[in-house]
Parts: structure tokens; sequence; C-alpha cells
């Protein structure tokens, strides 16, 4: 055979069920050559990456997302089959699939890896986790899997790296087996879904029309369009026995694989342990104590062990500061403009470490999905599904993919109400202000400063099943959706995956802080050196950044805050909730002597009100502040994805509306409490 | 003189670039946001 | 009167009877099935869900899913 050309980069598809320790697989095949982007239209994200295998082959690798067969329930289980089947413009049709399975519970996963396999795309099955399954005591006899499913099958345990090179050298031979027809449904069915594949929006797959024949015209996720035929289908032949003829047909090859392949002793003192575990975790009471404590307990690590790095990176930057400004414009520019500004947020790096560290070993653990049973019923109390669960609990990362999840619920009213009440869920970007106004104004030990914080978070949480309940469109009562949580076992987070997850999100941070920060930075400066007098800059008051700041004092004084916190609430509400940080470092920092190199939260406690003399930043002002970035819509991005979203600017509009008056009303009022109970000094 | 200069077209080049970035943000594609990176806890 | 998941208390044992409507396809997925055992770990107050367990794989159902699932208790 002659020399040929290498052949044109092979594709894998990596799939499997949630929680059987596929990201760790997919991070350990491409180690940090890989690229998380969003798939075009949605909120699903994307991971590529790139593996070797021993020979020096490469094999493109896509993660999707988890899935429990190819009957798609949600956006993320669409996107799955639809890259499965090659039907999506922006990704590679898969040359082979690895089909994830949790060593655990074989059977779990055996159903999705017989639906792949019917595909007629190559599969290799990976059984991952299998340490913990054999000490769990559950064996599996890996060449009569093979035999049984007709796919080669390998051990990994991911983390350790065990059995990954095996992998990747088996996908790579699948790669080259290319695909066969796939397997056909048996009649009537085969017909039905030929026939009823011409009246369905988009292509999908047989397993989705076979799904929807199963459960009828009126479920769920049946498109409209294709409702009549389906009808029409069923009404023909009778579809009684159709959910036996395919899923327990299926379900009993499983059944015949497993009792072939694997083997479980009786004896497993890790399910007990973690049975307890659970039994408490879940307890109402007890349950939602430790959840409180837990979280407590992160942000205390937030404020305690931040504070040395966090000097560290401020007299840093001062010293850049005093490097590089000069006495032109451009020093000035880059000292006060962009490291003051820039600066002011950056400090906070260490603080946003510690909290993604701390959450993402909690995720790891398994942890997360025992409190998300915990707020189960008292969420649907409010008229918030569980559905809404992933959209709200992700915007405490973000708003904007939290608003743009809530696609997946079905009903419009309660969908709406979801997206209003996202932003009121503490997102990412009001840490560096509350670390701010805490570190300002909470002069005691850091377990209170930890428990204002976890006060901001429970208030932001409760606000948003309270304006649930207000807006009173959705239906109430014990959930409705079928909504099954697994809840993994309890695993000791690896360093190395917890270190490439926090790296993904520090990064995120910072590429945040040098763009839209650096960019709205620089906005500033210029306008608050500008218009000019007689040549030099006039005072803050008078340049264009305070005029505006001025503009809006009238409305801020009630809540005792003056034109500065003006111009960083503007200038937050123009782009992003941590630039209100970033001004106020620029604005405190112009103002200051040249060579002040105090941190910020000094300059701030140092400001007095030139008419009455009093300190500006008291116990009493800061709260009311807090408050108000509880409530405050003040994220363009958000407003501009609600309108998207709900369709309506209208809507968008009101919310933002409604927002801000509730959170003028909620700091007043905050203010005025505070004020009352001798916080003014 | 020079100084001023440079730093009024960085001004502008991150005016430009601000306004590129809110006009990603409110047309059809809707990726312009670095925030969906900042990732998801939870489940 | 029949007997389903929904009114079985923590540590409950139970086999699966009969699964009505749509979650039979969910849980069949999942590998659960007429004939499957379960052990209940918790069932959450206020009508709220219960966790459950089936040969160590954990998972939480709404209380009105444990509706449709009709059992017969095991003895322990």
């Amino acid at each position: 055979m002659s020399v040929a050309a290498p052949p044109a980069l092979r594709t894998v598809a990596l799939v499997g069920n949630p929680n059987c320790g596929k990201s760790t697989l997919f991070n350990r095949l491409t180690g940090l050559r890989q690229r998380v982007a969003n798939y075009a239209g949605v909120t699903v994200e994307r991971r590529v990456g790139l593996a070797e295998t021993a020979d020096g082959a490469a094999l493109r690798v896509i993660d999707l997302p988890g899935i429990r067969s190819l009957a798609p329930r949600s956006p993320d289980e669409r996107i799955a089959v639809d890259v499965l089947l090659g039907r999506r413009a922006d990704t590679p049709a898969p040359d082979a699939a690895v089909v994830v399975i949790n060593a655990l519970h074989p059977e779990v996963g055996l159903y999705l890896l017989l639906e792949v396999r019917d595909l007629g795309l190559p599969v290799v099955a990976c059984v991952n986790i299998a340490d913990e399954a054999e000490k769990a005591g559950v064996s599996i006899d890996y060449a009569a899997l093979a035999r049984e499913t007709g796919v080669p099958a390998v051990r990994t345990v991911a983390p350790a790296g065990e059995g990954i090179a095996t992998l990747a050298a088996e996908a790579a031979a699948a790669c080259g087996l290319g695909r066969r027809a796939p397997a056909r449904l048996p009649e009537p069915l085969h017909g039905m879904c030929e026939r009823l594949r011409a009246s369905w929006p988009g292509s999908p797959g047989d397993a989705e029309i076979v799904d929807a024949l199963i459960e009828g015209p009126d479920a769920d996720g049946v498109p409209g369009e294709a409702r009549e035929s389906l009808r029409a289908e069923l009404a023909a032949g009778a579809n009684g026995g159709l959910r036996d003829a395919v899923v327990g047909a299926r379900h009993r090859q499983v059944e015949a694989i497993v009792g072939r392949a694997v083997r479980r002793s009786k004896i497993d003192p890790v399910r007990d342990a973690s049975r307890r575990l659970d039994h408490l975790f879940t307890h109402p009471v007890y349950g939602i104590a430790i959840f409180l404590g837990v979280m407590t307990t992160v942000f205390l690590a937030m404020f305690w062990l931040a504070a040395w790095p966090m000097e560290w990176i401020e007299s840093g930057i001062a010293a850049l500061q005093g490097l590089v400004r000069g006495e032109g414009e451009l020093g000035r520019l880059l000292a006060d403009g962009v490291l003051g500004g820039v600066g002011a947020v950056v400090v906070f790096l260490p603080q946003i470490v510690i909290l993604f560290l701390f959450l993402g070993i909690l995720e790891d653990t398994g942890y997360m999905a025992r409190a998300v049973v915990l707020l189960d019923r008292p969420m649907s109390a409010v008229g918030l599904s569980g559905r809404g669960f992933v959209p709200l609990l992700g915007s405490m990362a973000c708003a904007v993919p939290g608003v743009m999840g809530a696609r997946v619920i079905p009903d419009r009213r309660e969908r709406l109400a979801t997206i209003f009440v996202a932003p009121l869920m503490t997102c990412s970007a009001r840490l560096p202000v509350y670390a701010l106004l805490i570190g300002t104004v909470i002069l005691a030990a850091p377990w209170v400063q930890a428990l204002v914080l976890a006060g901001l978070y429970v208030l932001g949480a409760v606000s948003a099943m309270g304006v649930a309940w207000v807006l009173g469109r959705a239906r109430r009562g014990p959930g409705r959706t079928h909504f099954i949580v697994e809840l993994p076992p309890y695993r000791r987070p690896t360093l190395r995956s917890t270190g490439i997850q926090l790296w993904h999100r520090v990064r995120a941070f910072l590429v945040r802080a040098g763009t839209v920060i650096l960019g709205i930075m620089i906005l500033l400066w210029f306008l608050s050196n500008y218009p000019r007098e007689n040549g030099a800059p006039p005072p803050l008051e008078k340049s264009i950044a305070g005029r505006a700041g001025k503009l809006v004092e009238p409305a801020l004084e009630p809540l005792g805050h003056d034109w500065k916190t003006g111009i960083g609430l503007l200038t937050a509400f123009l782009s992003a909730r941590e630039v209100y940080v970033g001004t106020m470092g620029s604005v405190y920092g112009v103002e200051g002597a040249e060579d002040d190199s105090a941190p910020l939260r000094e300059k701030m406690k140092a400001e007095r009100n030139p008419v009455t003399g009093a300190p500006r930043w008291t116990l009493a002002s800061g709260i009311s502040l807090m408050v108000f970035f509880v409530y405050a819509m003040l994220c363009s991005s958000t407003v501009v994805t609600v309108g998207r979203e709900s369709g309506s600017w209208r809507w968008a509009l009101l919310q933002l509306g409604g927002l801000m008056a509730l959170a003028w009303v909620a700091s007043f009022a905050a203010y005025r409490i505070a004020l009352a109970a001798g916080g003014g000094a | 003189m020079i100084d001023s200069l440079i730093a009024l077209s960085i001004v502008a080049a991150a005016v430009s670039a601000l306004a590129v970035r809110f006009a990603r943000l409110v047309g059809r594609k809707g990726r312009g946001c670095a925030g969906c990176s900042l990732a998801r806890p939870g489940i | 009167m029949p007997d389903t998941l929904d009114r079985k208390t923590a540590g409950a044992r139970v086999r699966i009877e009969r699964i009505d409507g749509a979650l039979a396809t969910r849980l069949a997925e999942l590998g659960l099935v007429p004939g499957s055992d379960l052990e209940v770990v918790r069932a959450l107050p206020f009508g709220g869900p219960m966790v459950l367990d089936r040969g160590g794989f954990r998972f939480a159902l709404r209380r009105a899913d444990a509706g449709t699932i009709h059992v017969r208790e095991e003895s322990p």
C-alpha cells in the first residue's frame, strides 16, 4: 500500500448519562487542548477538544451534554441528538461515538448505548468510575460485555487516567469503521415513522418520533405542527403495545446483557454510608440548616483567606500607578482611568477565586444535587417549577444564560415569571460590589462579614420567590412536571478537574475585566476629564460624567448617596454591575492626591458630605446600597436578553422599570431602618 | 501633544469596541456576553 | 385502594408492579421497570419530593410522579 495523505481529522462524540464522569474523561483525553463556546442560538455549552492516540494520531472529541436517551426532552438533549445524527451545520458529524457508562450501575447507561449503536454509528463502550464500582462489589466481565453488545468495551478510571490510552486507541479504530445503516424499526412502526417525518419540523431522529407516538400527541415535547399527523397515525393503528414493543424490548435487551456481564456482591459499605448522608442532607430542617451553614462557611473563607492576596494586589497596582503616572494625558489615562478603574475590580480576584473554588468543590462532591431536592417543594409553592431550577441556579453565575435557559419551561406564563425573577438571583458580577461595600462599612470580624454576604444571597433568593408569588401567574402547588434528579454518589474532587474548571471561570472573569470594564473605564476617563477649563481638566463635578451623576443625585439622596455613586450606577447600568467598583476606583482616584496609594475602601471611608461634614459611607448608606444592588437591574445585557427571549421589548422594559422601582423602595426602607437603628455615624 | 492624541485615540478605540459589543448583543446571534462563560454553579 | 409509591415513608422497601403514564418511559431508560426493587430514603413533607434508591442508584422524584408508580411492599 502506498503512502497515503494523512486522513482528515476524525471526530468522536463523547456521549453518556449525566453524572458518569464524562467531563473528567473529556479533560483527560484532551488535556487543556479544549475550547468551550456555545452552540449557535442556544445556551448549551459546546466543548470540543483534541485527543492524541499512542501512535500520534489526532482525534477531535466533542463532549456532548449528558442525555438519558435519544428522545430529546430539553435543549441539551436536542443538541446532543442532533450532533450524533450529524444534523448540525456548525459541528462535524461524528465518525464514531464513545458511550460512557457508570460502572456502578451499568444498566442505567446501557439503554442509551444500545440506542446509539442502533443508529449505525460505530460505538465504543466506556465503563467509567470502575474503581468505585469494584469497591462496591460490582464486577464486570468486559469480554462478555463486548460480546453481548457487539462493541468494544473499555474499562476506565478517569481521574486516575486508567484506560484513557486504550480508549483513545479504540475510538480511533472505531472511526475507521464507517457508519452503517441505522437499525430498522419493526413494522408498523417503521412505516409510521417514515410518514410522520414528513410533517415534522426540523429533522427528527427515529427515537424522537417513536417517543411522541408512545406519549401521545398532547405530550409536552411534541411540536404543534406534528400533532395532527400524529393523531391520524395513532387513530389508524393502536399504540397500546408501542411502549412495550420499543422501550420494553430494549429494556429486556439491557437486562440480558447485565445478566451475562455484570455480577454484584451483596456487600457495599459505601452505599450505606452515602444513604445515611442523603437521609441527613435532605432532612427538611437539618438539611436546610446544613445548606445555609455550608454557604456561610464558603463566604467566610472568602473574607478570611483573601485578605493577604488582596493587599498584595492593591500595593502592586498602586506601585504601577506611581510608575505610569506622569505629566501628560496618556499617563493620567493609564494611571487613573485604566489602572484605577480596572484595578479596583481585579483586586477582588482572590475572593472570586476562593468562591469559585469552593463552589466547584461542592458541585464535584455531588452535594448540590441534594440541595436542589430540598428546595423543590418551596419553589413549587411560589409557582416556580423544577424546570425553573436550572435557569435560576444558573442565574447565580450570570442572569443572561439563566434567562435563555428558561426556554425549557413549556408553560409561557411560568416561563415569563422565571425570566422576570432571574435577575434577583445573586449573580457573580455583584460580588465585587458586595465585597467592596462590606469591606468599607462592615468593620467587624470576617465571620460577620461572611454572614452579611450570606444574608444578601438569601435576600436575593427569597425575593425571587416572593416576586414570583406576587406575579401569581404560574400554577402553584407541589410540582407537576416530570422531574427526575439523580443524586450521584459522593465523590472526592480531584485537584486536576477542579483546577481546570476553576481556571476557566477565573479566565472568564479576567477577560471580562480586560474588555468590558477596561472599555468603560477608558470612556469614563474621557468623560471625567472633559470639557476642559482653560486647558486643564475640570473638577470632576463639572465634567460630563460629573454632570450626569449630579443629574441623578436627587434620586439617590434619600438613599443616602451622592453623585459619585450616581456616576457609578450609570456606568454599571450601561455595561456590567462590577463596573460600579471600577468607576468608584476611578472617581475616587481622580480626586485623590497624586501619590495616594490607600485602597479604595479607605478613600471611600474618608469621603465627607461637603455640606454637613458627615461621612458619606456609613453602615446605613452601605446597607442601603447593598440592598439596592440586590434588586436593581443594572445590566444592559440582561435587559436585551430578556427582550429577545420574551419576544416583547415592552416586557423587558416593564421588568427594568419594576425592578428599579423595587430597588429604590427597598433601598429607601433599608436606609431609614438602618438610620433608626443607629447606623448613621 | 502627542500624549493627548494617543490618549484620545485610545478612547475612540474603546468607544467603538463597546459599540460593537452592544450591537452584537442586540443582534440575532446573541453571543456577545462573556457572562456565559462565568459558568454555572449547581447540578 | 391501589398501593402507590407516594404513600410510602422513609425506610420502606417496595417492588414496582406497574407504572402509569409517560413516566414509564423515563424510568425504563434508567432501568426502572415493573419488578425493580426500590428503597425510600426520604419523603419530604408537604407533598415534597421523594428520595429513592435502587441498587445504589439514588434519585429523587416528585410526589405526583411517585403516585403513578404502583408498588408492593416487601418485608425488610
